[in-house]
């Protein structure tokens, strides 16, 4: 072993070298034992020769040799029928001999790579011959690559590859296949381009692309007949099946680069083709609850772009046409039962969310959908059903809950009805329904109508005190606060507040009584309600008719001392008495037992006309209580019909009727509750506040525009409704012709005014 | 007011008037304008209210056009309204009066030359775009009933008919809507302006009209009415 350089004789040196490459690309074992530092030497003594070193020609000649050894290696294989098998070893073999033998050049590789790295010199000079010098090892894969697989590919009709995408065929079809022969031959495009600027482009020209193509073709041909072969369902389940089995080929035979766009043509072949008769057939699988197809189709739409759309839209649809038919159904009951509209939906509601979590593995776009579903069910004013207005019966079922006897009246209904079982309803089981109900809620978009019926209904609980529990009234308003903000609820709170300093008032009030030693007084309760927090028909306190009201000269010396009571206490407050929500109970004397009765004011008024005499004429009834003659007739008919006092030969009661006391009235009970007023005007009672929902709703418009107005001072059209729609939104969607409406009424009014087309500006 | 001191001048024979004549007329102006004033009040008096000897009334109005040829069911009363800066249709003030028909008294004696005058004010009002908008705002004013914020539809009609119908073929839907889903029973000023700008800016076949744009709610049914 010797570094120096030296004289040598080239042919001997060659020689010497080609028996050993012979050795290395046969793998013969005789000469198993080259030694690595052998061939290092005797290169090594050819490149530094004195006088003149032979790279040239050593590289020269072991391009020949491996020229010829590659062209062999092809003819041999061609001799075989199985060329996949064959090539697959041969080239196994070839590129480990190369590598073998690279190491052995490595001297010549420095020398040669130097020189190409080197840049002074053109690519000219770094050619010796026909061969352009690099890195044995990457010449020789390149000549594999020209004398192989370029050989086979043009002049032997691309047998190979032809024989590769045979076998996937066959794997395809179920048969066996030798995975891994495959898989070599394919990784060979990527090995033999490995030293070349893009290692991919052999791999991607030769094998990807027709590949691609037969991959297509396959599984058109496949998705044609599974989808004439029968159902939808089969034809899901097969092209899950094959899209699993896909991806394990994939990682049998390609490259990881192609695995993404294969799986695209697989998808593109069978599912983006044949999507449309998937998407056709899920509301049906959804009606026939084939929950695992609507996984299947949720599974293989997802994979494709937009492919879920369709199917969100119907599922969307269909819970929403489920919802609808459920508030169709229970038709103009819900006004007097919301609790079926609230329990059924809430059913809906958590089935389907529950179907979302199993079927669709919890995906928020088909929660999403859901949710749009159920905002259109309860927000549904186009008139599925117009009674059952979501706003209104979910306020109207909080009322039912909460009320007093929430438990006693379902079974009355219930009896009344012929139906079974009382349910009893206890306090913790209210609090649950409530927050169950919250569900609901929050899908309402007109969040100001529920808010209109709620504090309406809620009034009628406190003044009546109808509550059935205050933590439970406090604990619902908190949730509304939770979702609607502190505005939202300021109002109900106030309500309660009042509730409470009453009571306070009351027991000074009796105290003062006392202390003042004032007689003549009957007992009452009072209750001051501050104007505005309450939802109280303002009409009735200001109107003419309210002042002619002649009061029970029992009640008047209570009423004036009260007034000078609460004028002590707080100074520059005005007390408006609202008759029409005042109560009281009233002893009957006349009849075998003393019964009382609990009336409303009006009726007390009218009763103790008859103080009297046993009979009086409508007309005088009107003339002497200072009623109206609406009030009258809505305060005796109740009376009448629980046969207190009646019309004489019981004919129906009109203005000119004669009314009598019923001095044969007998009763089970000595209490006797009397319905203030007929009930049947709450169809009345909710367009009233539907309107008064509605002048809320402009006035509150009209102050958001000029609010916003006034920060921005100028602003186009299009952004002030879009200001205003965010502004608005938390508390309902106002339509554009609201806005409008009010923009041209804020213009009327100048507050503001046109600047150009389109933009608005403030006027000061 | 630019009008038009010129303007009748070169009606009348003397169209080319050498300097020093003009200068002359100058010096002469104070008595010509004595005369033109008292020509001015002859001719208003002949129309003037009985009651109220500043101002003619209606039926004073009506003769005055009659007498200087002027249909009263024309465009003309209105521009002579525009021009005079009448406040009142129908009725016309002496200091109305004065400042626009003493400039041209000279070539107005003869009742039957007004009236070419008039047709100049018109073809200037009606070729002028600008001038044109502010002769159309300005009659909202001018024709709506004092004291009230807005114009009957009838009468709103009617002035359309007048004053839009022929330049722009779709009035006539228009006010077919106005007149038989009966959807407002006032135009306020809003509305008013912007029918003009309609007009102008919405071809017939109302392909490029913008439901999304600031129309108000009227033009918003209007176009909602064509379409079903």
């Amino acid at each position: 072993m010797t570094l120096r350089r030296k004289a040598i004789d080239f042919d001997q040196h060659f020689s010497q070298l080609i028996d050993m490459l012979n050795g290395i690309y046969s793998f013969s074992s005789k000469q198993q034992q080259i030694k690595g530092m052998t061939m290092y030497q005797v290169v090594y003594d050819m490149c530094i020769a004195i006088p003149r070193p032979f790279t040239d020609r050593l590289f020269t000649g072991i391009a020949e040799y491996i020229d010829g050894h590659t062209t062999n290696e092809c003819k041999m294989m061609l001799t075989n029928d199985d060329i996949v098998t064959s090539y697959a070893r041969a080239f196994e073999r070839f590129a480990l001999a190369a590598e073998y033998m690279s190491r052995g050049c490595c001297y010549l590789d420095r020398i040669n790579t130097s020189n190409y790295t080197g840049g002074s010199r053109s690519a000219n000079s770094a050619t010796s011959g026909k061969y352009r010098k690099q890195n044995v090892e990457a010449l020789a894969l390149l000549l594999w690559k020209n004398n192989v697989l370029f050989t086979i590919r043009d002049k032997y009709q691309n047998k190979l590859f032809y024989q590769v995408f045979e076998l996937i065929r066959q794997d395809r079809d179920g048969d066996d296949a030798p995975h891994s022969t495959i898989k070599s031959v394919v990784t060979s495009l990527v090995q033999v381009n490995s030293f070349t600027e893009q290692p991919l482009q052999l791999y991607i020209e030769e094998f990807e692309r027709p590949y691609l193509v037969h991959t297509k073709r396959y599984y058109e041909a496949e998705a044609a007949r599974e989808i004439a072969a029968g159902s939808i369902s089969g034809f899901m389940q097969r092209a899950s099946d094959r899209l699993q089995q896909e991806i394990m080929r994939n990682n049998q035979y390609c490259h990881s680069t192609s695995h993404g766009r294969i799986v695209k043509e697989f998808e593109a072949q069978y599912i983006t083709a044949y999507q449309d008769r998937i998407i056709d057939e899920f509301e049906i699988m959804l009606k026939d609850e084939r929950f695992q197809d609507c996984t299947l189709a949720y599974s293989l739409l997802s994979r494709i772009p937009d492919g879920l759309k369709p199917i969100l839209d119907i599922y969307q649809n269909y819970v929403a046409k489920l919802g609808k038919e459920i508030v169709t159904q229970l038709g103009s009951s819900v006004t007097k039962n919301p609790k079926s509209y609230v329990d059924q939906l809430l059913a809906l509601h958590q089935k389907y969310y529950q179907v979302n979590q199993q079927v669709f593995s919890s995906d928020p776009l088909f929660t999403a959908a859901v949710d749009k579903a159920f905002r259109t069910i309860i927000n549904d004013t186009a008139g599925t059903n117009l009674p059952a207005n979501g706003p209104e019966t979910l306020a109207r079922y909080c009322d039912m809950m909460m009320k007093k006897n929430a438990g006693k009246k379902e079974p009355a209904a219930a009896k009344r009805k012929g139906l079974k079982k009382p349910v009893d309803m206890d306090e913790g089981d209210q609090e649950e329904r409530l927050m169950k109900m919250v569900t609901l809620f929050k899908y309402v978009e007109d969040k100001d109508v529920f808010q209109k019926f709620y504090s309406r209904m809620l009034a009628k609980r406190l003044i009546y005190g109808a509550s059935s529990s205050e933590e439970l009234e406090i604990n619902m308003i908190n949730r509304l606060k939770e979702i609607c903000g502190v505005e939202y609820t300021s109002k109900l709170n106030k309500m309660f507040t009042d509730m409470s300093l009453s009571s306070d008032l009351n027991t000074k009030f009796k105290n003062f009584v006392k202390e003042k030693n004032l007689t003549g007084h009957v007992n009452m309760d009072i209750l001051v309600l501050t104007a505005g927090a309450w939802p109280l028909n303002q009409k009735e306190d200001v109107g003419p008719d309210t002042n002619k009201i002649q009061i029970p000269t029992v009640l008047e010396n209570n009423i004036s001392s009260f007034e000078t009571f609460y004028g002590n206490q707080y100074n520059g407050r005005r007390l408006l008495w609202q008759w029409n929500l005042t109560r009281g109970e009233i002893r009957i004397n006349h009849l075998d037992r003393n019964y009382e009765l609990q009336v409303s004011l009006y009726q007390m008024l009218i009763l103790i006309l008859f103080n009297e005499g046993t009979s009086l004429a409508v007309n005088d009834i009107i003339l002497q209580s200072g009623l109206t003659e609406a009030d009258t007739t809505r305060s005796l008919k109740p009376l009448i019909d629980m046969h207190i006092l009646e019309t004489v030969n019981g004919e129906p009661l009109s203005q000119t009727s004669e009314i009598k006391v019923n001095t044969s009235f007998t009763s089970k009970r000595t209490k006797i509750k009397v319905t203030a007023a007929a009930q049947g005007d709450s169809q009345q009672e909710s367009q009233s506040a539907r309107k008064s929902v509605d002048e809320d709703r402009r006035m509150y418009l009209q102050a958001a525009i000029v609010r916003i107005m006034k920060s921005r001072q100028v602003l186009p059209h299009v952004q002030l409704i879009q200001e205003i729609f965010d502004q608005a939104n938390s508390r309902f969607s106002p339509s554009v012709i609201m806005i409008k409406k009010c923009i041209e009424q804020l213009l009327e009014k100048q507050f503001i005014a046109r600047q150009e087309r389109d933009t608005y500006v403030y006027v000061a | 007011m630019p009008p038009k001191r010129k303007q009748p001048a070169s009606l009348t024979t003397s169209t080319l008037v050498p300097r020093h004549i003009k200068i002359a007329k100058k010096k002469m102006a104070t008595a010509q304008s004595k005369y033109e004033a008292e020509e001015c009040r002859k001719w208003f008096d002949k129309y003037a209210d009985k009651d109220n000897r500043d101002l003619i009334g209606p039926d004073g109005c009506q003769s005055f056009f009659s007498d200087i040829g002027i249909s009263l069911e024309s465009i003309q009363p209105l521009i002579i309204g525009y021009k005079m800066k009448s406040s009142r249709m129908g009725y016309i003030t002496w200091d109305e009066w004065f400042d626009v028909i003493k400039p041209n008294i000279c070539s107005m004696v003869n009742d039957g030359k007004l009236k070419v005058v008039v047709d100049q004010w018109e073809g200037s009002v009606l070729n002028d775009p600008e001038e044109y908008m502010q002769f159309y705002l300005f009659t909202f004013n001018y024709a709506k009933t004092t004291g009230q914020k807005s114009m009957d539809v009838e009468t709103a009609i009617a002035f359309w008919q007048i004053m839009l119908q022929d330049k722009y073929p779709i009035v006539k839907s228009f006010i077919q809507f106005l007149q038989e889903a009966h959807p407002v029973k006032v135009i306020n000023k809003d509305q008013w302006s912007n029918m003009l700008y309609f007009c102008q800016s919405v071809p017939e076949d109302l392909r490029n009209y913008d439901n999304t744009s600031s129309w108000p709610v009227l033009f918003d049914d209007y176009v909602e009415w064509r379409q079903s």
